[in-house]
């Protein structure tokens, strides 16, 4: 039998050696899934996952209606604020909160400012391209946006970035004068989780009578998070002042090294 | 987000961007000839797993390096390929291929053609075992263009050497591959002879 391949052209060899491939014990493996939690599962997800087996407990016991869970939840973040030490979980449609000691928050930004946004395109192409309507600020003289959209969620997100200009710094984490982050959290749910510690002041304040937090002092940690809780590794980064609000069925969330009035103001002028 | 599937170059930029959904895609597209690759190298399954998941999670990392107008397989398959054998050298350990169990199904995609079909399993036997005898840089280069059926581009890109000494590289691989044939008994297989190979 060897003797017959020993007499085989190059070409019949060839042919062999193709055969021999179809024929070897190559194993079967899907390792997507396993990529993909390696790419999310970042030092960050990595705490989260070791804290103390206590959430849900807060979203148990807060009222369903937004009003009143607003109300329940400006309370509850007043009391954490305090205690400061307790872990737990808060939030808008769309956001967690998660208070932890200062000594768990993860230390330099990535390098760069590649803000993982996704694919800068064109305002217009971005209304075409997400399931939701595109909305933007009027009238604050903040220039022309360069308009980035992500196909995660499956129904888009949508993340305007400004240019500083004077009266709005480039912001320390963003390179940008603003960043305002737009997604539908109600139908595919796509949470903004801070990691807020020592040295971060939440404030609970409203934007067009909508309940709305505003995160400044120290930086913060911002990851997003899909409905199984898995963090996606674009954009855990710290986060410098930040404002979260709701319109209707989109959360948004801008970014701005500024005050907290100029953040409403530009907030209240989005439609 | 919805509609029709997304081509290899959006799927790319969307993943350069930082867009995990994106990736899987690509990691589903391609991570059969990626665990092949990897198998090739390394010749067991679970060190090719190993490498293979390692070597997706660099090449995400690595995106902003790609060149967005060039194949994304090529690129990902030198990845896979550096990755495998450099877990290989450090279990310095020397990968053995193996048939797989239970022949006459072939494990690949492609229908072989009826010559090839003729081939016997002793004849595969001994075919690989004179290629798992060979030195590594014959050995490689006859598995990524003969077993996984890569172009001599991809071959070349798996190789990590520049795309025109593929060429050479085969002809002097299957000369060594012959004389390993030499030096293989199993002459006296049964079923010598039957069949035949085109000629």
């Amino acid at each position: 039998m060897a003797d017959r391949l020993r007499a085989f052209t190059d070409e019949q060899l060839e042919r062999a050696l193709a055969d021999v491939g179809a024929h070897l014990a190559y194993p079967d493996l899907d390792v997507a899934a396993v990529v993909v939690r390696r790419l999310t599962a970042q030092p960050v997800a990595q705490r989260i996952a070791r804290q103390p087996a206590r959430p849900g407990i807060l979203e148990r016991l807060l009222p369903r209606r937004p009003l009143r869970r607003a109300v329940a939840l400006a309370v509850a973040l007043l009391v954490l604020v305090a205690t400061a030490a307790v872990a737990g979980r808060l939030g808008l449609p769309g956001l967690r909160i998660i208070f932890q000691p200062h000594a768990t928050l993860p230390s330099p930004p990535p390098v760069g400012t590649h803000l993982f946004l996704g694919h800068r395109i064109t305002l217009a192409e971005a209304r075409d391209q997400v399931s939701f309507r595109v909305v933007v600020p009027h009238g604050e003289g903040l220039g022309p946006a360069e308009v980035y959209v992500s196909v995660v969620p499956s129904g888009g997100r949508v993340s305007l970035v400004y240019r500083a200009r004077p009266g709005l710094p480039a912001g320390r984490f963003t390179g940008a004068g603003v960043l305002i982050t737009e997604f539908r959290g109600s139908i595919d749910p796509l949470f903004v989780k801070k990691l807020v510690a020592t040295g971060t002041n939440v404030e609970f304040v409203e934007v067009r009578a909508e309940p709305a937090y505003w995160f400044s002092g120290a930086p913060h940690e911002l990851t997003y998070v899909d409905e199984h809780g898995r963090p996606f590794p674009d954009s855990q980064r710290l986060a410098g002042n930040t404002l979260v609000w709701v319109d209707g069925d989109l959360t948004l969330r801008l970014e701005c090294r500024c005050s907290e009035g100029r953040a409403l103001r530009i907030a209240s002028s989005v439609r | 987000m919805e509609g029709r599937p997304l081509e290899e170059a959006e799927l790319v930029e969307w993943a350069r961007h930082g867009d995990v959904g994106a990736y899987e895609e690509l990691v589903r597209r391609y991570q059969h000839v990626a665990v092949r690759t990897a198998y090739l190298v390394m010749g067991g399954a679970a060190e090719a797993e190993d490498a293979v998941q390692e070597a997706f999670v660099k090449a995400y990392y690595a995106l902003p390096r790609f060149r967005g107008d060039a194949p994304f397989r090529p690129w990902l398959l030198t990845i896979v390929a550096n990755e495998a054998r450099n877990r290989r050298k450090s279990a310095a350990r020397r990968a053995r291929l193996a048939l797989r169990a239970g022949q006459d199904r072939p494990s690949g995609d492609a229908a072989p053609s009826p010559e090839v079909a003729a081939l016997e399993e002793e004849e595969r036997a001994i075919l690989v075992e004179a290629v798992n005898r060979l030195r590594e840089q014959d050995r490689m280069v006859i598995g990524y263009r003969y077993f996984l059926g890569l172009s001599e581009r991809e071959t070349a890109s798996a190789l990590g050497v520049p795309a025109g000494t593929v060429k050479s590289r085969l002809a002097r691989a299957l000369r060594r591959l012959r004389a390993a044939l030499e030096t293989t008994s199993g002459g006296t297989l049964a079923g010598a002879g039957e069949g035949g190979l085109g000629g």
